[in-house]
């Protein structure tokens, strides 16, 4: 009796092996789940496309007061931007953290290596040497170089060839240029070009990625950032964020990392929380990904340095 | 690093509130390095002093449990434009930093 029921589990942990090789062998390619997908457009900017058309979540971010005070800044481009509750923080009513600490430092580094190579100035600034509003612009395609140039890849980029010195993306010296950079187009309306080519093909794969389950938990940046996840809900003892205007104060000074941080780092460490192994800032997905993000808070103010 | 210091002052009737934001990696020397395994040695602010004038309003003996780039803020009556308001720190290393600000 024994004997049979080890005989019959043993062909059946056998069979099981058997059907786990024909599946790997039938699938080619890495099976992926996708979260269903919200309507965006990516054209539409804060009027229409931001917050306060997304699923109606604003009740779940202010009180009935407030919600009755802001009701006639909807439509409204000059104040619709404020309904975005990331504008609302630490950095915009208090002008003493540490972010500026990091400007300091990213000025002082930045004035340093264009004192010495001028070079530098001219790179960064793509021959403009005032970078008023530059920054507002990014990220872009480049056509002398065919590639997605974000702020940071422009530092890292200019560092090679005018410094000769290796600013990786991700690294003090770069984050710190970055923000010193974005700094100095604060408070400017976002605009990406949306009529190119190239940036929307871009767009539509970190379209395809926020939407793409990965990792341990199969999350995807859709399940938490859309009102068919979990946005405006508690979760980790926060409230996921819309999409919306996650681009504009990055890099940021994060409270818990006592330390600035890039988008795509920020990227890096949400995949890590999420049991996936992260990319390296810099990886074309990525870029992609920032792309995608940086389209979503197009008329959104840049507001460098911040803290979060 | 060291010569990193930010405050800002608010004058309202004769109070005055004082901002202070000073850079400061406030090791607790409990922090054991990732690569090496080796403790950080601790490295944190000891004594502040904030005076307005010359005279003392503020001293405190500050420990390792105080965060990462410390913010103090303190409210003063009996003050009015032009006073002059100074910090001075010091760490358990020696090291010394102090700045200075005029009322506006």
């Amino acid at each position: 009796m024994a004997g049979t029921h080890h005989f019959s589990l043993t062909r059946l942990a056998l069979a099981t092996l058997c059907a786990v090789a024909v599946n790997t062998q039938a699938a080619d390619a890495v099976y992926r789940e996708a979260f269903p997908r919200v309507a965006i457009d990516p054209s539409r900017g804060v009027a229409g496309g931001g917050d306060a058309d997304f699923g109606a979540t604003l009740q779940y971010w202010q009180d009935d007061q407030a919600l009755e005070k802001s009701k006639p800044w909807i439509g409204n481009p000059e104040h619709e931007w404020k309904l975005n509750w990331k504008f609302m923080d630490l950095d915009h009513t208090d002008d003493m953290h540490p972010g500026y600490l990091a400007l300091e430092q990213g000025e002082k580094l930045f004035k340093f290596w264009a004192k010495r190579e001028p070079a530098f100035r001219t790179c960064l600034g793509e021959g403009k040497t005032d970078f008023k509003g530059l920054a507002a612009g990014y990220p872009k395609y480049d056509p002398k170089l065919k590639k997605i140039m974000t702020v940071e890849s422009r530092v890292e980029h200019c560092a090679k060839t005018a410094l000769w010195e290796d600013f990786k993306q991700g690294s003090p010296a770069n984050n710190q240029i970055s923000l010193y950079f974005k700094s100095l187009s604060t408070n400017m309306p976002i605009k990406v070009d949306t009529s190119s080519t190239e940036i929307m093909d871009s767009y539509r794969r970190g379209e395809k990625l926020f939407y793409t389950k990965v990792g341990q938990y199969n999350f995807s940046c859709a399940s938490c950032h859309t009102t068919t996840g979990l946005l405006g809900q508690r979760f980790r003892g926060q409230v996921p964020t819309s999409p919306f205007a996650d681009a504009a104060h990055f890099p940021t000074y994060r409270v818990g990392l006592g330390d600035i941080e890039s988008l795509q780092q920020r990227f890096m460490r949400c995949n890590l929380q999420a049991r996936t192994k992260g990319l390296p800032p810099g990886d074309p997905a990525y870029t992609d990904l920032e792309v995608f993000y940086t389209v979503l808070s197009n008329d959104y103010p840049v507001s460098v340095p911040s803290a979060r | 690093m060291a010569d990193m210091m930010k405050i800002r002052t608010q004058l309202s009737g004769d109070a005055l509130a004082i901002k202070i934001l000073m850079a400061h990696p406030m090791e607790t020397g409990q922090r054991k390095d990732a690569k090496t395994g080796q403790f950080i040695p601790a490295h944190f602010i000891k004594n502040v002093a904030v005076g307005l004038n010359g005279k003392t309003v503020v001293a405190a003996q500050w420990g390792g449990a105080i965060s990462k780039d410390p913010f103090l803020g303190l409210k003063v009556k009996g003050a009015k434009a032009g006073d002059k308001v100074t910090v001075n720190w010091e760490d358990n290393k020696g090291e010394k930093n102090s700045a200075e600000a005029t009322v506006g």
